[in-house]
């Protein structure tokens, strides 16, 4: 009796850590401030791999120098990038080692620094920054159409920031509309 | 059918075995009753095998239904599905692990094990369904940690031995995308492993913590071969005093009853883990000696071993020296032969050595004498390995010292010519060493071995 308790406690103590994962993006799909990003194209060869987009963003690539906050990051190093609200997408304004108190119009993302190189071209000190949103899995056969949109649609991401700089996908928008919406079930 | 076979083999050849005396005619008849008695109880096995074997085309069966039908279900549907066959696989187990018969043992120890997997997929495929991008080493952490808390409720040794997998996929990925080396978090849940292995007594599962051991080592040293390249020096001789401790812990356990299951692991991991350091101390490279065939071949020591690493080092030949002094403690009274008298010689030199090492001037002469030390230190060790094998009967140890003896020849012939010779010359010369060698090598092999019970442990050394 007593190792069958033991082995319930472990199977409802694996449940509640699946739990937590689900709920953990949860929360920060619901309480956190929504924000628009712009996308751009990568490496088309691994644009699309198996029934999952891999996304690229505008703020995946920084550029150390023109920010403003800290500097000196080396890769893998964590990051914190405030954005403000563009005319259309949020944009960088200052790089942070330490999580920052974001201003009231903007918020702080946190993410961690995969490459950190000198430019090739304008050899200024660039960040390639991942922020855990690069991922979305969409229905098979679908991710053609967001790899390869047409002409006249922009694909743009929704995401939400929580107050402790987490970011989770909220909505993928063509032409700013949800094309797939994020809920609970 | 094959109980079958082998009966029938066994009544035809019996007769002979005694006509020609090498098996007494009283014990004829009582060894046929014992093999069929046995092959009686055999044939339990095969609800067994087909038990399994339904349980995984069920199995199979279902995860093909869900998989062709994943996209158009809903969430909610899926994590039903998810964590109902979690559920179920993990209450079958335990309503058969905790049942007395045999038989329920075995095929509850294959659904545990099934649920663990289970659990595994469910962490990837939740994180799929809502995107979850974590830092992904920490995925695989989880998993292992799922696997482990089941092995402390659960007598199921296959649990252990794939959550230790687990943790040594887990230290991989962070050592070799993350760079995160060394990373002592792995040593941490390694040891959390420890504890249900010891009192269950699951000698594959400490097989598997022993391979996951070294192969954390050998992530270390690959890590640092690229990052850290002049710490080599250092880390390496460190690496072979902590394999020299696992040998003297693995033959002093040996005299205690209740860790004779693990003494024999204990000590071949330090063996194996001492044979790669050599490998290793032999190349002119790791001692910031340039060399042919690593670190691209550039002088590269460091004018003073770091602070850390003297004392890294000093505690080591420490721990290594009181290990031994306490081994010839429990040999005391006992006859010890040239053997005995060998080992603690290679040991005292061994730590002579890598302290030596710690405060060679940055002089390429000295360094070369160092490495000339390891380089000599490493074929007596052999030598000793071979020959104490011999001593004890212990076939493993006598296989091992060949097979870094060989190793250890191709490494210095890489090494010696690689630079002297016309590359057509020195690839004719290699294969002819390989062959020619090898032939030698495997034909004292096994006329050495021709003496040892196949089944040789060995006596402690």
């Amino acid at each position: 009796m007593r190792r069958s308790l033991a082995l319930v406690f472990v199977v409802v103590l694996q449940t509640a850590a699946l739990i937590a994962m689900i709920a953990m993006k949860q929360w920060t799909l619901a309480t956190g401030t929504l924000i628009e990003l712009e996308t751009v194209p990568i490496d088309p060869r691994s644009l699309f791999r198996g029934d999952y987009v891999r996304l690229g963003y505008a703020i995946g690539q920084l550029n150390e120098d023109a920010l403003d906050g800290d500097n000196g990051f080396a890769r893998l190093d964590t990051i914190y990038v405030v954005l403000r609200e563009g005319e259309v997408y949020w944009q960088p304004v200052s790089l942070h080692k330490e999580r920052p108190t974001a201003p009231p119009d903007g918020v702080a993302v946190r993410g961690h620094v995969e490459y950190a190189y000198k430019h090739h071209e304008t050899k200024a000190n660039t960040l390639r920054v991942r922020y855990g949103i690069e991922n979305y899995f969409v229905p098979e056969g679908e991710g053609r159409a967001l790899e390869q949109p047409k002409e006249d649609e922009t694909i743009s991401i929704q995401v939400s920031v929580d107050s402790y700089g987490n970011a989770g996908i909220k909505a993928v928008l063509v032409n700013g509309e949800g094309r797939y919406v994020e809920k609970l079930w | 059918m094959w109980q079958t076979v082998f009966l029938n083999r066994l009544r035809k050849q019996l007769p002979e075995w005694v006509a020609h005396g090498w098996v007494a005619p009283e014990h004829q008849a009582a060894i046929l009753e014992h093999a069929e008695s046995s092959a009686g109880r055999g044939v339990q096995l095969l609800p067994i095998v087909l038990g399994v074997l339904g349980v995984l085309t069920l199995g199979a069966g279902v995860i093909m239904f869900f998989a062709a039908n994943w996209a158009g279900m809903a969430k909610l549907a899926k994590l039903a599905v998810l964590f109902g066959g979690m559920w179920a696989a993990y209450a079958v187990a335990g309503w058969l692990l905790y049942r007395p018969t045999t038989r329920d043992q075995m095929l509850g120890q294959a659904l545990m094990l099934l649920a663990v997997i289970l659990f595994g997929a469910n962490i990837m495929l939740i994180a799929q369904i809502y995107h979850i991008q974590a830092h992904y080493p920490n995925g695989v952490l989880f998993w292992s940690l799922g696997a482990l808390a089941v092995a402390y409720v659960a007598p199921v040794q296959p649990v252990a031995v794939a959550g230790l997998a687990l943790a040594a996929l887990w230290t991989g990925l962070e050592a070799g995308d993350f760079e995160r080396s060394p990373h002592w978090e792995f040593l941490a849940v390694w040891a959390l492993f420890l504890p249900p292995l010891v009192w269950r007594g699951w000698r594959y599962a400490a097989m598997a913590a022993a391979a996951a051991l070294l192969f954390w080592n050998v992530m270390l040293f690959g890590s640092w071969t690229w990052r850290e390249p002049q710490l080599l020096a250092y880390l390496v001789p460190a690496q072979a005093l902590a394999a020299v401790a696992l040998v003297l812990l693995g033959v002093t356990a040996m005299r205690h009853r209740r860790s004779v299951p693990f003494a024999t692991i204990v000590e071949r991991t330090g063996l194996i883990g001492l044979g790669l350091a050599f490998l290793a101390l032999i190349e002119p490279s790791i001692h910031g000696l340039g060399g042919n065939t690593m670190l691209g071949g550039r002088w590269q020591r460091l004018d003073q071993a770091p602070a850390g690493w003297i004392v890294v080092t000093l505690v080591a030949g420490a721990v290594v020296a009181a290990l031994a002094a306490w081994r010839y403690q429990q040999q005391a009274g006992a006859r010890r032969g040239p053997a005995g008298t060998w080992a603690y010689a290679l040991l005292a030199a061994l730590v002579v050595l890598t302290i030596a090492n710690l405060f060679v001037p940055p002089i390429k002469s000295a360094v070369f004498a160092v490495h000339g030390g390891f380089l000599a230190l490493n074929f007596a060790g052999l030598l000793w390995l071979i020959a104490a094998g011999l001593g004890r009967g212990n076939r493993f140890q006598v296989n091992l010292g060949f097979l870094f003896f060989a190793m250890s020849v191709l490494i210095v012939y890489f090494e010696t010519f690689w630079s002297l010779m016309n590359r057509s010359f020195f690839f004719m010369g290699g294969g002819l060493l390989l062959v020619i060698g090898g032939y030698l090598l495997e034909r004292q092999r096994r006329r050495l071995l021709r003496g040892i019970d196949p089944a040789g442990q060995g006596e402690p050394g």
